[in-house]
Formats: C-alpha cells, sequence, structure tokens
C-alpha cells in the first residue's frame, strides 16, 4: 500500500487534477490490487470518522442532560424545619458580623478590579482591531470594546486574547454570565500561562450570589495548589473567604 | 436566533482552531428546542429525537467546514430541514420495519466521493465490519498518532494540525499521518488474519 497510498490521499483531499482524477478512477477498475488499497483506505478513514461522531454524540449527550436537568421542586416546609430555620438565621446573622470584621470577597472583587483592571496595556495585543479593542475599554466605550473583540475571537491568532478580553469588559459591565462563559472558554485554551480561572474566580467573587463565593474558593485553592496565574493573590483572597 | 449570532457560530466553526469546540456547542444548544417539538409532532421518543438531534448536528458541522453549507437558507431553516428529514426517516424506519440499514455504507462514507462505476467496484471489496474493527484497534497506534489521524478526519488540514501540534511543516504532517494509516492498516490486518 506504502506506494499507493499517497496517491490515494492526494485524490481524496483533492490534490489531483482533473485527468489524474480520471487516471485514478480508470486505474480502480483494472488493477485490483490497487481497487483493494482503496477500499481499505476508505475504511480506515470511515472508522476514524465512525470514532470521531461517537465521540460527538456522547459529548452531545451530556449537553442534553445538563440542558434537560428538571427545576429543583419546591421544598415543602415544615413548622419545625420553621424553627430550626430561625435559629439557623440568628446564628447566621451574628456570624455574618463576625465575618463583616474583614472585607468581603464582592469588595476584593472591585478592590482589585478598580486598582488592575480599569485601564488595561496597549502593547499586549498584536492586532490593530485587538489594540482599538483595548483602547475602547480603556475609555469606558464598553460596547464597542465588544464589538471589536468578539470577531477576534474566532481568529486562532488573536482567539485568547480577545476572548480574554472580551471576558474583562463583560465583568467590567457586570455581565458576569458572560463573563464566566468567556473565563471558562479561555480556561479550556493550551497556553503557557492562563489567567482563566483567575478570572473565574474574580467574577465569581464580585457577583457573590448563591454558592459563588464557594466555587470562587475552590478555584482560587487549586490555583494556589497548582502554583498557576494569580497563586499570589489567591494566597490573600482565600484567608476572607469563608464557607 | 439573529443574523449575527448564526454569523458568529457559522464563523466560529470556519475558522478552524481551537474556538471551534465552543462554536459547536453553541450550535448545539441553539436549535436545542427542537427535540422536545420533534417528540410532539413526530409522536417518537424524546431519546429518538435527542438521537437524531445529535446526528443533525454533526451532519451540519460537517457541510459548515467542508463548504457544502452556502448560507443560501439560514442556519435555522438548515437544521430545521436536515432534523425533520431525519425524524420521517426514523419513522419510516420503525413503521416499514426495515431495521436492517445498517448493512448499507454509512451516509458520508468516502466512498461516495467516487463515480458511480468506480463506487460500485470499490463498495464490494469494502468489508463492513472494519469500521468497527479500526475504531477497536485505533488506543494501539499511540496517542500522537491517533490525535493527528482524528485532528485530519475532523477536517483540520495539515497545515492547521502542523501548528496546532508544532510540527515543522504540513509535509512533515502528511508524511507523519500516512505513516499512522499505514501503522493502523497492520494492526487491523493482524487481528483479520488472526480470525481467519
Amino acid at each position: 500500500m506504502n506506494n499507493s497510498l499517497n496517491l490515494i490521499d492526494d485524490y481524496f483531499t483533492g490534490m489531483l487534477t482533473d485527468d489524474e482524477r480520471k487516471a485514478f478512477e480508470q486505474r480502480c477498475l483494472t488493477d485490483s490490487a490497487f481497487s483493494k488499497d482503496v477500499a481499505t483506505y476508505i475504511s480506515l478513514r470511515d472508522g476514524l470518522n465512525a470514532y470521531l461522531q461517537q465521540q460527538r454524540k456522547e459529548e452531545f449527550a451530556k449537553l442534553h442532560q445538563e440542558l434537560s436537568a428538571p427545576a429543583k421542586p419546591a421544598k415543602i416546609v415544615s413548622f419545625k424545619r420553621i424553627t430550626l430555620l430561625a435559629a439557623a438565621s440568628v446564628l447566621l446573622i451574628v456570624g455574618w458580623f463576625a465575618f463583616l470584621r474583614g472585607p468581603s470577597p464582592q469588595k476584593i472583587a472591585d478592590q482589585y478590579i478598580a486598582a488592575n483592571l480599569n485601564t488595561l496595556g496597549l502593547n499586549m495585543g498584536s492586532s490593530d482591531s485587538l489594540q482599538a479593542g483595548i483602547a475602547a475599554y480603556n475609555s469606558k466605550a464598553y460596547d464597542r470594546a465588544e464589538q471589536l473583540f468578539v470577531p477576534l475571537t474566532v481568529k486562532t491568532e488573536t482567539a485568547s486574547e480577545a476572548i480574554k478580553y472580551l471576558g474583562l469588559t463583560h465583568l467590567a459591565i457586570k455581565q458576569y454570565d458572560e463573563a464566566l462563559k468567556n473565563f471558562d472558554q479561555l480556561s479550556a485554551m493550551p497556553l503557557y500561562t492562563n489567567p482563566g480561572q483567575f478570572y473565574k474566580a474574580l467574577t465569581l467573587m464580585a457577583r457573590s450570589q448563591g454558592s459563588d463565593t464557594k466555587q470562587a474558593k475552590e478555584i482560587l485553592e487549586h490555583i494556589i495548589n497548582k502554583n498557576l496565574y494569580g497563586s499570589q493573590e489567591a494566597r490573600n483572597w482565600i484567608k476572607h473567604i469563608k464557607n | 436566533m439573529d443574523p449575527a449570532s448564526e454569523n458568529l457560530i457559522l464563523n466560529g466553526l470556519r475558522s478552524g482552531g481551537l474556538s471551534r469546540h465552543h462554536f459547536e456547542k453553541e450550535l448545539y444548544i441553539s436549535f436545542f428546542y427542537l427535540i422536545k417539538e420533534a417528540a410532539k409532532k413526530y409522536g417518537i421518543e424524546s431519546e429518538e429525537a435527542s438521537s437524531v438531534y445529535s446526528d443533525t448536528i454533526i451532519v451540519i458541522i460537517k457541510n459548515i467546514i467542508s463548504g457544502k453549507f452556502e448560507g443560501r437558507s439560514s442556519l435555522k431553516t438548515y437544521t430545521y430541514q436536515i432534523f425533520s428529514n431525519k425524524c420521517v426517516d426514523l419513522l419510516r424506519k420503525k413503521t416499514t420495519n426495515k431495521g436492517k440499514l445498517e448493512d448499507t455504507m454509512p451516509y458520508d462514507s468516502l466512498v461516495y466521493e467516487l463515480p458511480d462505476e468506480t463506487r460500485s467496484v470499490i463498495q464490494a471489496l469494502i468489508d463492513k465490519d472494519e469500521r468497527q474493527q479500526v475504531i477497536d484497534r485505533l488506543q494501539e497506534i499511540g496517542d500522537k498518532c491517533k490525535e493527528l489521524l482524528l485532528l485530519f478526519e475532523d477536517g483540520y488540514n495539515d497545515k492547521e494540525i502542523a501548528g496546532h501540534m508544532n510540527y515543522q511543516s504540513a509535509d512533515v504532517v502528511k508524511t507523519t499521518r500516512l505513516r499512522c494509516l499505514e501503522k493502523l492498516k497492520m494492526k487491523l490486518t493482524r487481528i483479520l488474519h488472526q480470525n481467519e
């Protein structure tokens, strides 16, 4: 198969001229060894394709499960439970006042954003549009910045930077859900130094709703343990985050 | 879905690169509601509708990447049409009890790229069981070979793979890719001989 493999691959990747294609198709009809090689090549590629599809279907099935997860049913609260809840609330209020002695995660995040993310370095980007987006961000024209960053998120050479800046833009205008999506996407990218997880924790702290701070704490612990981007800040912040 | 969001998904899928995966999920989520509608309209199980929907999205991703989807209709219309056709196919298959369609070649087999006369000759030589055996043997050719072959099969060209996997050039990727195919073939042949 060695000699013919190159030719067969060229045929199926569209590298042959019309005449070469015709000669190839004719050879399949007259040269039985060659036609067997073509059949094997197709079997291999079809098998690889089937494997890919299997994988993708499994991913989609997971996504389907996540999207179809029913909302949690409302709990029926008994009188006894109400009493317990009231007692717990008193304890919580007492705890809350103790907790207030240190800055809240939300306040830490706001302070960090104000000190470090109000102005981004213009020399960080490589493309003109990226620079224009950063300039718009710095002048607080966040809608314009978003418009400039979005198309750059799909270009291989600018994707990681653009996704990061888009996330920071969403964070600046308090579109936390969007920012979290951006930082998740950034985290999944194979970068030498990836700030995705750190910015995700920062966003969760800034939002501080429901289990946000708990989740932020877990991420910060991970950043510290793995010595990832932002580990120094993470060490300082984690002391102030209580579950 | 508004045209801007559609364009974002289309450009994201066409541009290749690592962010493509994200846009595949976005596409899946965009028309997810069709599953419920189809289960109701065609009277099929939700699981079946979900499986047909996954197949639909896989076909659409492939058509967008290969350029078969030319944008003559909106992505929404295109998805709806393919999904509806597939639901009808499923119903037909169920009602006529012709579950033996697995014996035919998969709809996206490379064999369909050959002209009719050549195709029938080659098709007769293809052992349909080999597809599963290829899947089974894939773990035996090494992680790098596996990744390279799957990236190529996923529509990335040799040049893109060179960038992604740190190869020196597209030519080096092609040579390595063909060697990996050869390796997979050897594994397959050994098993087929053992079974004889």
